[in-house]
């Protein structure tokens, strides 16, 4: 019995002296990026991450990482029932606005200091600021481009295409080739909306879509050419034959970066697997803009782009180490910006202080020309809608892609 | 020991710790979802109480599609009542009448029952490829290259080409139950039958089977109750498409509440999942024992 005390009493002191140390602490961190070879975004928060445990030798970071589709519904559960971790990856816009009506997402703007802000890019922040109030941090732009393969061009003749209507003669050319001229999968929904919504933007303008995608009311006959063109292009033979059950980041991708398919318009967290050193696309691709659509009424521009920021990391507002939460959040998110940058993942949404030389990637030296010259940028509707509408249209478009839904009838399902 | 069995006191003790954790992880999680079906409720902010609103949407003004879904899943419950339980019921006769390595098809048709779904499914999907597929393969080697085709992205072929995988992986877990439940009926039935001069066919209809009733019944609910319910198969090979030609309910629900925000409503879904695995379990019950009498 003595020797019990005896203990007892030794592991409470031992207790003490941890508690008088004080300063351990632990933050618990969510993301989507599980592996190195799916994503690269892994690599970058890594470096980020051991940067910061080499400044913050005390902190103990916990990491869990669960992929995107699966993420989604963890993440909303645990806000949801309080038990959100510290720090965690979300999506701006309509994601994450139930979150932040509810009160379970932290107000970084106390936070702020000037020099900080000053490092932030105009605009980075739009789709996580709610009410004048900021609730997450940019993890990067992210933009769609037409990758294309030169070599497969050069070794079938065909010349890259100006103007849509050229897009469907180099589609019908790959095609009577025996070549799939694009690389896509939409088994996940969602891939084609880039093309429609790149398309739209090109006939209504950036200005004209985002407003009325961001109320839910969409009426311009924009709408309907879009529907058209996609038509145009499947018809054309644009899309492999299965394309509805294979998913995009699995074949998908694969036929593309095996050097089989000529063509992908996709987003550019896809690029650094192209310049694998096991990629046959190394060294071979030339990133154009989408081409422009030859309607003479079109009111928008060649370089109205696909994207934008539209992820970040946000701070749980139930977190009981709030302010380290955030410092660290303010720190990584900056130095995952810098990384992704340098290995050539995405563009950053902060000053960065890394001159173009340091990057690596050939595909991202490409993609920051044309950055330059874009003129606006239109993230994803599905982040824009209401979840509900979001959910609708993705399924619909899929149904005018699969030839379900005519142009006529697809616009017809569009939120008014 | 008997003493103690007689106390009621003693027994009702016993049964506590676990009558709570079924009340913890079933009861109450029905109730609550019951409650969530008559809100209007997004899953995070305020709820509004919505009456049988959501039902009405559900049943009477229905756009998501809903009852495709209940169609496709009653589908795979006729499969699994026609196709898979006869096939699992034959395999455990034969396998129990006495056929050489009998261990080890025993073994082997259980087998797919113990890999994990998404194994299987990743199997599946890769043996229904379009280039390089087992199965077009095989139509390409025999001649049938105009057979080849697309199966999970074509809404015509892929609600069987879903199927197909589940039927086939539970067949062995249904053959066990039969399996088990024959060897345990005592040796001299058997005996005495075969004295007689029955053959398999005979031995089968009028004593095995009639025999393992009860085991029957067991393995029609759970095939019943499963096809209801299915959700990793879907989800995993098709994520409900293509055009949501394979959304089962389970898939639909999931989709509404998370994707859709659509809490309320989605536990409406749930409830009606419940009633009608509840329903047929009642069915099956009932159709059963009263031939029994």
């Amino acid at each position: 019995m003595k020797k019990m005390i005896i203990g007892l009493l030794l592991v409470l002191l031992s207790l003490g002296l941890v508690w008088a140390q004080g300063k351990k602490v632990t933050i618990n961190v969510w993301h989507i990026w599980p592996d190195a070879s799916a994503e690269a975004s892994y690599i970058d928060f890594n470096q980020a991450l051991d940067d910061f445990k080499k400044l913050n030798p005390n902190v103990t970071v916990n990491v869990d990482s669960t992929t995107n589709d699966l993420y989604k519904p963890k993440i909303q559960t645990a806000l949801s029932a309080n038990e959100a971790p510290d720090v965690f990856f979300t999506f701006g816009s309509a994601f994450s606005k139930p979150f932040v009506d509810a009160g379970k997402i932290a107000v970084l703007d106390p936070y702020m200091d000037a020099a900080y802000k000053s490092k932030l890019l105009a605009g980075t922040t739009a789709f996580f600021t709610y009410n004048g109030k900021l609730y997450g941090l940019p993890l990067g732009m992210h933009t769609a481009w037409l990758y294309c393969n030169r070599e497969l061009y050069q070794k079938y003749g065909i010349k890259y295409p100006k103007t849509f209507d050229e897009l469907i003669d180099v589609v019908k050319a790959f095609k009577s080739k025996g070549v799939v001229p694009f690389a896509m999968g939409n088994k996940e929904r969602w891939p084609i909306i880039l093309f429609y919504e790149t398309l739209a933007v090109k006939y209504a303008g950036a200005k004209t879509i985002q407003a009325q995608v961001q109320s839910n009311k969409l009426n311009d006959p924009a709408y309907l050419k879009a529907a058209k063109d996609i038509r145009r292009l499947v018809d054309a033979g644009a899309f492999r034959p299965d394309v509805l059950g294979v998913s995009m980041f699995a074949e998908g991708f694969q036929v593309f970066k095996d050097g089989q398919v000529p063509m992908m318009y996709h987003g550019s967290w896809m690029t650094q697997p192209m310049e694998a050193d096991d990629a046959a696309t190394k060294g071979k691709i030339d990133v154009l803009r989408f081409p422009m659509v030859t309607d003479k009424s079109a009111k928008g521009g060649e370089f109205d782009t696909w994207g934008g920021s539209f992820s970040c990391f946000s701070v749980s507002a139930k977190s009981k180490i709030l302010k380290e939460a955030v410092e660290f959040a303010k720190y990584i998110t900056f130095q995952q910006n810098k990384y992704a940058y340098i290995n050539g993942t995405n563009l950053p949404c902060y000053r960065v202080d890394v001159s173009p030389d340091q990057v690596k990637s050939e595909i991202n030296k490409q993609v920051i020309k044309l950055m330059d010259k874009s003129t606006s940028f239109t993230i994803g509707w599905d982040l824009m809608l209401e979840q509900k509408n979001a959910q609708e249209y993705m399924d619909n478009i899929t149904k005018l892609l699969g030839g379900a839904l005519t142009p006529e009838q697809f616009v017809a399902t569009l939120p008014k | 020991m008997e003493k103690l069995l007689r106390n009621k006191a003693a027994l009702a003790l016993f049964v506590l710790p676990a009558f709570i954790i079924y009340c913890a992880i079933v009861l109450i999680p029905i109730l609550v979802s019951s409650w969530y079906s008559l809100l209007k409720w997004d899953g995070v902010g305020k709820s509004v109480f919505n009456g049988l609103q959501n039902f009405v949407e559900l049943f009477a003004r229905n756009t998501d599609g809903f009852w495709t879904t209940v169609k496709n899943s009653g589908i795979l419950a006729a499969l699994s009542v026609f196709i898979q339980l006869p096939l699992a019921m034959l395999i455990a006769l034969t396998l129990a009448w006495g056929v050489r390595g009998e261990q080890f098809f025993r073994k082997v048709y259980f087998l797919p029952v113990i890999i994990s779904t998404v194994v299987i499914c990743q199997l599946w999907v890769q043996i229904y490829n379009l280039d390089y597929g087992l199965l077009n393969g095989l139509l390409r080697a025999v001649g049938l290259k105009s057979w080849a085709q697309p199966w999970l992205s074509q809404p015509r072929t892929a609600l069987p080409a879903v199927f197909l995988p589940i039927v086939w992986q539970y067949v062995g877990y249904h053959m066990l139950l039969y399996y088990t439940a024959i060897k345990s009926l005592p040796e001299e039935i058997f005996d005495s039958a075969r004295i007689d001069g029955a053959n398999f066919a005979q031995t089968a209809i009028r004593i095995t089977i009639p025999l393992i009733r009860a085991m029957i019944r067991v393995s029609l609910i759970f095939a019943i109750v499963g096809s209801f319910k299915l959700f990793d198969h879907v989800y995993i090979m098709t994520y409900g498409g293509p055009m949501q030609a394979t959304e089962v309910p389970s898939t639909l629900m999931y989709k509404t509440i998370f994707r859709k925000y659509a809490y309320g409503y989605g536990s409406g879904m749930s409830v009606f999942i419940i009633l009608e695995c509840f329903l047929f379990t009642l069915i099956v019950q009932r159709g059963l024992r009263s031939r029994e009498g």
